[in-house]
């Protein structure tokens, strides 16, 4: 038997899609966290049944992308769960009622049923089951209650024999509604009145800026400590003698043990000897991990509290000045930790034209937390004015791309037109899942890569295959760029993984202005293989090879201009 | 008094009475809960040219201006 979850957006069917299979699904507390579908299983009284989590959706008649996947779904199914926000019974009760008019067999689960009590609304399900004539069930898919009543319930499903006109659909909701549904005037709570202050621009910008500002410092100061006083720490007293030992037994392969361990003479330099062993596992493990947990922590507590759609409209008219609206600062925030999740997250934009300006400003502005992990360690030692030059820059040519962007891609760019949550207090067990998640996905993706890149680079400059190329590319590096030749070896690793290339730099020894160029261009001239793949994926072959060329030519345009403009000052 | 969804005032409320546009439109609005005939209550503008933000029932939704620019309510 095929099972459906079907309900509006943000009602929590994942969560319950999770507490049914045991399926990790990533919730959030926004419309459209699943635009994709995942199917699950789940067994009731020893047989096995699937269980599809279908993308939100407000209607049948299909009004986006997410919600054609979900009517296309609805054909699979052999019965529905029907999950109901309590505490927007009327809006979810459209959607039931067009399930009841295409004679399709559910149960219904009034989700958030605690939050409705809280909140002053009190439903009166046993008269809502009567007049249905299909059984509803109150859940709370956080804590649990109500869920093994549902599962019981999905051994008999049967369809409803309510009757009503179709064209009056929202008259017939208000009549079940008055019947059904008892309404407590609450005096305003601190969550209803900060959902006020959040989103009116006086006040909502401000906080706004505070908690940016909150966010990097905090990333920032929990990142150090724990590099300084738990990475640090473990790879000096734990791995270093493990090395030392291994480094002794390969002393007469000198091939293998350079391959494996770098330039490793007296003292180890785990950032710059450039083994596989050593900087390969030092790199991702013991400085970019730090960031993204950190980073992706603080982003879960934004994601579950229902902060980021009032971001979203914050945001809105300046991104309209990039052709884009207020909903793509979502993938633009998530590709701050990791550029691939960012575009995965261009799926909730609807049109072409969206998504390839998202991708390209994403890729080209939008620096990854690896890569800012090694910038805020190679950059921050000179101080503050290096990084500010690097993200102000970054800045400016978001605005500036953006706007070239809008007046010449073809398509239309929607307004944004959204549902906005309510603040719901992030409960740690969802954010712990989250972000074990992301980080699970973090080191699957980066290690790899990783140690590809540092084998790469050992093979490249052992066989002095980088010699033609530095050679061809010199002119445009040495007299463009202020860059010695040498770094043309980073710009190729850098297409491996960005961090990788910040730490090939070191040995470079630049100037500071040099460091600046270099990492600008880093930032801008191309994503990384990982998040170029999927890309590829999402806008397509011949949209994403125009995206690389704007990539392309920005780094070199802003590269070249960004060295003329530091040599004068 | 009538008024354009965008023109309304803070804390404003009203009944949506008219809907300029077409078919598409309708069907996403109605999605939304957003009928004629339904109180919404303007719960904050942004700039001139942003989007508004409208309370109905125990939701919020965010409007943008042009959309918002097609909806005719009869304030209260």
């Amino acid at each position: 038997m095929n099972i459906l979850l079907i309900g509006n957006p943000n009602v929590g069917k994942s969560v319950i899609f999770n507490r049914l299979t045991g399926v990790d699904v990533i919730s959030s507390n926004y419309p459209g966290t699943s635009v994709d579908y995942t199917r699950g299983f789940l067994s009731i009284s020893g047989k096995r049944h699937q269980l599809i989590d279908v993308p939100g959706t407000y209607t049948l008649e299909p009004t986006c992308k997410a919600e054609e996947i979900a009517v296309e779904l609805l054909k699979e199914g052999d019965v529905v769960i029907n999950v109901i926000d309590a505490t927007n019974l009327e809006r979810s009760l459209n959607l039931t009622l067009q399930l009841i008019k295409q004679k399709i067999p559910f149960v219904a689960a009034l989700n958030l049923f605690d939050e409705a009590e809280h909140t002053g609304i009190f439903i009166d399900v046993e008269k809502l089951e009567c007049i249905l004539n299909v059984t509803c069930i109150p859940t709370c898919a956080l804590t649990g209650v109500g869920i093994s009543k549902l599962v019981n319930s999905l051994e008999e499903v049967k369809v409803s024999d309510f009757d009503f006109d179709n064209e009056d659909r929202w008259n017939t909701i208000g009549n079940i509604l008055q019947e059904i549904q008892h309404i407590k005037h609450k005096h305003h709570t601190f969550l209803e009145a900060l959902r006020d202050y959040s989103i009116k621009p006086v006040t909502g910008i401000p906080i706004l800026l505070i908690i940016l500002v909150l966010m990097f410092l905090s990333i920032r100061f929990v990142s150090e400590g724990i590099i300084e006083h738990i990475s640090n720490p473990l790879f000096n007293s734990l791995w270093t003698p493990v090395l030392g030992k291994l480094s002794a037994l390969l002393q007469n392969n000198e091939l293998l043990s350079k391959l494996l361990f770098g330039e490793f003479n007296t003292v180890l330099n785990y950032e710059t000897s450039f083994g596989l062993l050593t900087t390969g596992l030092y790199i991702p493990i013991g400085i970019v991990l730090p960031y993204v947990f950190s980073f992706y922590t603080i982003l879960a507590l934004m994601e579950d509290s229902g902060y980021l759609p009032r971001v979203a409209v914050m945001m809105d008219t300046t991104m309209h000045k990039a052709g884009i609206h207020g909903l793509s600062i979502i993938p633009m925030l998530l590709g701050l930790g990791c550029n691939v999740p960012g575009a995965l997250a261009t799926r909730i934009l609807e049109t072409r034209k969206e998504k390839f300006i998202t991708a390209t400003l994403l890729s080209i502005a939008i620096p990854c937390m690896a890569l800012q992990a090694m910038l805020f360690g190679l950059l921050g030692s000179y101080g503050y004015k290096g990084l500010l030059i690097v993200f102000t820059t970054l800045v400016i040519v978001w605005f500036i791309v953006g706007n070239i962007l809008k007046h010449t891609v073809k398509g239309t760019s929607p307004e944004i037109f959204m549902e906005i949550p309510p603040y719901r207090l992030p409960y740690f067990k969802g954010i712990t899942k989250k972000v074990f998640m992301r980080i699970k996905w973090f080191i699957k993706e980066a290690i790899p890569f990783m140690l590809f890149g540092v084998l790469l680079a050992n093979v490249l400059y052992a066989f002095n295959i980088l010699h033609g190329i530095e050679k061809v590319a010199s002119p445009l590096f040495v007299h463009c760029l202020g860059l010695p030749k040498e770094a043309v070896g980073v710009l190729i690793l850098g297409l491996l993984r960005k961090d990788l290339a910040v730490g090939m730099l070191i040995p470079l020894q630049l100037e500071l202005n040099q460091l600046i160029v270099a990492s600008v261009v880093l930032a801008i001239y191309f994503p990384c293989v990982a998040t170029f793949s999927v890309l590829i994926k999402e806008l397509g072959i011949r949209d994403m090879l125009k995206s690389v060329l704007i990539m392309l030519i920005t780094a070199i345009l802003v590269g070249t201009i960004l060295n003329q403009v530091l040599n004068l000052i | 008094m009538t008024k354009i969804l965008s023109e309304m005032q803070r804390a404003e409320k009203g009944i949506i009475k008219q809907i300029r546009g077409g078919k598409e439109l309708l069907a996403r609005m109605d999605s939304l809960s957003l009928y004629i005939g339904k109180e919404i209550e303007l719960v904050s503008k942004q700039s001139k040219r942003g989007p508004v933000v409208v309370k109905l029932g125990n939701t919020q939704v965010a409007i943008g201006s042009g959309i918002a620019q097609k909806i005719i309510v009869d304030v209260k």
